[in-house]
């Protein structure tokens, strides 16, 4: 194990351990939240706590031994109970991502909290990212001055966050051709936090819209000048993450057809997509994710277009099965206090939340097309 | 637009994407309609995200490119490339079976036409139109299939029977690879500007360069088939044409040396520089051309260098759907079936015994079987080796039989026209005819 331990908490070394105790968390105490966190929006700080103290947001940090095997597979524990959670696990490792990789030491330094749970943090890289493939426009703007950069600009919808909290995001700098700047945003008093429409689901994500004026970031913030080149190197593991949230509300929706097999098998037997046919997809698709979380930093483009391809794929998956499940479980899935139901939108947002089916295409097909010209 | 004129301006919200139409303002917010984006008050929000007016922009509509329709594709044939051999394939199939739901998917437009063809039509003054027999659409629409253009295929996967799509999943009963091979690119030429010729938007990108240059230095990197047969098409387009290449002779791998020597003097005669013996090291940027640096320190000025170093099968395909693979798609050698059941292929991406087979003769063959074996029938495929002309009209080439490194050569004709060679190895015999 060696000297990357320095000290950390030496039962998170211990996968099984670590998924062990996820789950079980995941199971007594997020499971009776996840309506609430549902409908009434409520954010289940105390309960990420708990899930990071027991390891779910390490697994994947270098300093952790890279095991993306793990950091997945702790959010997929977490999204079969609660999607919200599950999506607000991916925000919060890729933050805990981009600090670590920032190597930055002001941020290294405030990882351990992050890590546990203590602070709370997500990303707001949505249209940044869809910016850098050329889908849309930058949202915010940096202008540099000689301490630092001062930033204004909106962006919308960024999830996992609140004040005091932090989320990684990216400004352009319009003075010079392709340069942007990517910082950890402390949503202090500079910051402010506006309310956004209420949407069909994920309203417990704390996701609100951020709006900057003359907001002045310093060194200790940067987490990377040029950008690009950044994201070049997280942006596979980025994306791979997200595949954490997807399996588990496929999982969970695999869980629902099977808890109602006994009462309503004689008639589910006439369905598609039944849980013998679910549950192998599943399993190999795991399996794909673990094979490339092996090896994310490679950097070759074709590991980039299979990391897409599975992503892809999950989203896929996880409409289809949340879809089998309300068919399965037929009225009992359509109150609106089951969570069957909640699912299907849950899946929904695994689809559309970027990088969404759609965007993951454009950049495969943009992909190939460069590899078929090289 | 007249001068004057007000025309109705768009504003897209950055942060949410909702536009604001002048036209019809924003009631709701108390903006009546008509209201021009610029008087509407500083205070006014976002009615779907609350960000303010600095946060909207003109809004200019992106283009959307028109890619065809599937209609109604669920389960059938899916073929995946629409070169000779994707074609090829869709004609077969059709004419046991007018009926059965065929979805082609290609990277490209799928138009028809006759790759063999390129390397000459760099020396005639053609146009794409006239090389193209017909557009993929009209095609398609002939044969009553699906063209998905534009398409790449990302994966195959063999337990479900689904092909992954960069526009979307599909479900196949059979599946046809037909997607060929590429441009084998040396990886000491990676970044350097090169052109190609195995594919039509590779011809149309050459043949216009040196339709556009009045004194081209070209340079063909590679004296194997196609490199010969380019070289021989372009002297008439280009002020000087340099072909380099590894071994001594030209078309080394499949004619004996005498052949070879006969060739190089016919190179010669037409004026063609041929270089062998050399590798190419890099290609750098020169002033207003490239300059080749060969590995004994000789640099060669080029305004255009075309690679003819092979093709290579791409293992994408192959890899997703656990497809068994050496140097091309290991197929049935009747079925062409692959090692996976319900996933056929043909054409330039499979290999018999580790060797491809990138001649377009035995592709219709390899399609019937194919088709007859989709449909449940036996019409088994028997690989020979074709007879390979090469298109060099100045000096025909025709080689016949599986040419062997180790077996010797007879000669049987020789006269200042015409050499005829020929060989006996252990299996198999071959014949080099050169000249007429």
């Amino acid at each position: 194990m060696g000297s990357f331990l320095r000290g950390k908490d030496l039962s998170w070394f211990d996968d099984n351990q670590v998924l062990k105790d996820v789950a079980g968390i995941a199971e007594s105490k997020l499971k009776p939240l996840a309506n609430r966190i549902d409908q009434e929006g409520f954010y289940p700080s105390a309960v990420m706590a708990e899930l990071g103290e027991a390891g779910a947001y390490c697994g994947h940090l270098q300093r952790y031994g890279a095991r993306y095997d793990l950091a997945i597979d702790a959010m997929t524990e977490i999204s079969r109970h609660c999607g919200s959670t599950g999506f607000m696990s991916w925000c919060h490792d890729v933050c805990g991502l981009y600090m670590e990789q920032s190597g930055n030491s002001a941020l290294i330094a405030r990882l351990d909290d992050h890590v546990r749970g203590t602070t709370l943090g997500g990303t707001g890289l949505s249209n940044p990212m869809k910016a850098l493939t050329g889908i849309e426009k930058m949202a915010l703007k940096a202008e540099k001055i000689s301490s630092g950069y001062i930033v204004n600009g909106s962006l919308p919808w960024v999830s996992h966050i609140r004040e005091g909290g932090y989320c990684g995001v990216i400004a352009s700098v319009p003075d010079k051709a392709d340069h942007e700047i990517m910082f950890l945003l402390d949503l202090d008093e500079r910051a402010q936090l506006k309310e956004c429409p209420k949407f069909s689901g994920m309203e417990g994500t704390s996701t609100w819209a951020i709006e900057l004026r003359d907001y002045f970031v310093n060194e200790d913030q940067v987490i990377a000048d040029p950008v690009r080149p950044f994201i070049k190197r997280v942006r596979p593991a980025f994306v791979l993450l997200q595949t954490g949230f997807g399996l588990g509300v496929t999982q969970g929706a695999i869980d629902s057809m099977i808890e109602v097999e006994d009462a309503l098998g004689h008639v589910n037997q006439f369905l598609h997509d039944r849980p013998s046919e679910l549950q192998p997809e599943l399993d190999r698709l795991k399996t794909k994710v673990h094979e490339l979380g092996s090896d994310i930093f490679s950097g070759s483009a074709e590991m980039l277009v299979d990391v897409l391809d599975v992503r892809a794929q999950v989203s896929e998956l996880s409409l289809r099965a949340t879809q089998s499940a309300l068919l399965h479980q037929g009225a009992r899935g359509y109150l609106m206090s089951s969570p069957v139901q909640r699912r299907i939108r849950e899946a929904h947002f695994v689809a559309i939340v970027t990088p969404a089916i759609k965007h993951l295409r454009w950049e495969m097909s943009k992909l190939m097309k460069a590899d078929l010209a090289a | 637009m007249r001068a004057g004129q007000v025309t109705r301006q768009l504003y897209i919200c950055r942060a949410c994407g909702l536009i604001y139409d002048e036209e019809k303002g924003d009631p709701d917010s108390g903006i009546a309609p008509g209201t021009r984006f610029e008087d509407i008050p500083d205070d006014w929000e976002c009615p779907l995200c609350g960000v303010t007016k600095t946060d909207f922009e003109p809004f200019e509509p992106f283009e959307a490119p028109d890619i065809g329709e599937v209609v109604g594709f669920n389960g059938g044939v899916v073929v995946v490339g629409a070169g000779i051999a994707g074609w090829s394939v869709v004609r077969a199939v059709r004419s046991i079976d007018a009926t059965i739901p065929i979805l082609m998917i290609t990277a490209c437009s799928g138009d028809d036409y006759h790759k063999p063809q390129l390397s000459v039509a760099i020396g005639q003054n053609t146009d794409r139109a006239s090389l193209v027999a017909k557009t993929g659409r009209d095609q398609a629409n002939e044969f009553g299939i699906s063209l998905l253009a534009d398409t790449f295929v990302i994966g195959i996967d063999s337990t479900t029977r689904r092909v992954r799509t960069t526009r979307g999943t599909y479900s196949y009963t059979a599946c046809v690879i037909a997607a060929g091979a590429r441009p084998f690119r040396p990886p000491a030429l990676n970044g350097a500007a090169l052109f190609t010729v195995n594919h039509i938007d590779d011809w149309e990108r050459l043949s216009s360069t040196i339709a556009s240059s009045v004194q081209t230095r070209a340079i063909v990197i590679g004296g194997g088939l196609i490199g010969c047969e380019l070289a021989e098409n372009l002297v008439t387009k280009c002020q000087s044409v340099t072909v380099i290449e590894k071994q001594d002779l030209p078309l080394s791998s499949l004619i004996p040396e005498k052949a070879g020597q006969r060739l190089l003097e016919h190179l010669n005669n037409i004026e063609v520089d041929f270089l062998g013996s050399s590798t190419v090291t890099h290609v750098v940027n020169g002033d207003g051309c490239s300059i080749v640096c060969l590995e004994t320190g000789t640099t060669l000025e080029a305004d255009l260098i075309i690679l003819a170093t092979g093709l290579v099968t791409d293992q994408r395909i192959a890899r997703s759907a656990d497809l068994r693979f050496d140097n091309g798609l290991i197929v049935d050698s009747k079925t062409l079936e692959t090692s996976q059941k319900g996933i056929y292929a043909l054409g330039d991406c499979i290999a018999f015994e580790g060797r491809p087979s990138r001649y377009v003769e035995p592709i219709s063959k390899q399609a019937k079987a194919i088709a007859y074996a989709i449909a449940g029938k036996a019409a088994p495929y028997e690989h020979r080796e074709p007879v390979v002309r090469v298109k060099t009209p100045k000096l025909p080439i025709t080689i016949e039989g599986l040419v062997q490194p180790e077996a010797d050569w007879i000669t049987t004709i020789d006269t200042e026209a015409l050499l005829v060679m020929e060989q006996v190895g252990r299996s198999s015999k071959s014949k080099v005819s050169i000249g007429r």
